[in-house]
């Protein structure tokens, strides 16, 4: 079995390096992602932005308003017009 | 759940993921000196590596940024991310964070123009970083929703107090090399 030369070594140690480095930030970023999706709230976390000082407003409750009820006629009206063209028979 | 709880969820995530490459990084930077990482790689390795992750921690930190100003609860504005101390509640905890970013971005840009920079500014210029990360870590520390959990917390402060003690171990081998007669 041969070994390989150290520059191509060197390389692909390097390459590995960054490799490692790259999952563990990764693997990082998505776990802490599952985290706090799943601990949105932490009551000891130490700053607690403040919220706005103005009273909540109520939401209106919904109004019905009347509406005329719509009248719907036939999908195709009848015409007086004569015909333009015709319907072959065999 | 609501768009402000997105980005309040990827602000968390991506700021502390990014620490966590900060971490690589530091610990890659002060590795290429002291030669504690040779059981791992050759320096040119380590030093490969140590510039590939400019490409971890700097995206991730963008998107940390751009998710706490996008969060309206939050209440970061764009000015603050200049100026420092300026967030009207918690000035220290959040100017910590504006501080480090303006540090490590003073960091990141004059290593893509070290090749017309002179050997000694760019190395003064690199060892804010020492004061970047560190401003870093206690921003996350004071104003981190996620640090102030045992399960977060352990692992960062068992990598900051490794870092801490690479650190030391540098600065007091940089002493010891100035100091004549030793």
């Amino acid at each position: 079995m041969t070994t390989p030369p150290p520059v191509r070594r060197r390389a692909r140690s390097a390459r590995a390096l960054k490799i490692l480095a790259s999952l563990v930030t990764f693997f990082t970023f998505g776990g802490m992602t599952a985290f706090a999706a799943a601990n949105i709230q932490n009551p000891a976390a130490p700053l607690k932005p403040p919220v706005s000082d103005s009273e909540p407003t109520a939401t209106p409750a919904p109004t019905r308003t009347a509406v005329p009820r719509q009248r719907l006629t036939s999908a195709v009206p009848i015409t007086s017009v004569q015909p333009l063209t015709r319907t072959h028979r065999s | 759940m609501t768009s402000d709880l997105v980005f309040w969820v990827i602000a968390r995530s991506s700021g502390v993921a990014c620490l966590a490459a900060l971490s690589i990084s530091m610990l890659t930077g002060m590795a290429m000196r002291s030669d504690v990482l040779t059981w791992l790689s050759r320096n040119r390795g380590i030093r490969l590596l140590h510039d590939f992750t400019n490409w971890l921690w700097i995206p991730l930190g963008a998107l940390h940024v751009a998710a706490l100003v996008a969060d309206s609860t939050a209440q970061i504005r764009l000015l603050d991310l200049y100026v420092p101390f300026g967030v009207p509640y918690a000035r220290l905890q959040l100017g910590l964070g504006t501080f480090s970013l303006l540090l490590l971005t003073i960091v990141a840009v004059s290593t893509w123009l070290r090749r017309w920079m002179q050997h000694r500014d760019w190395v003064t210029m690199h060892r804010l970083s020492y004061l970047g990360f560190a401003a870093a870590f206690a921003h996350s520390l004071l104003s981190g929703t996620d640090l102030a959990d045992p399960r977060v917390a352990i692992p960062a402060w068992t990598i900051a107090a490794v870092l801490g003690l690479f650190a030391v171990t540098r600065l007091a081998s940089y002493v010891m090399q100035e100091t004549p007669g030793t």
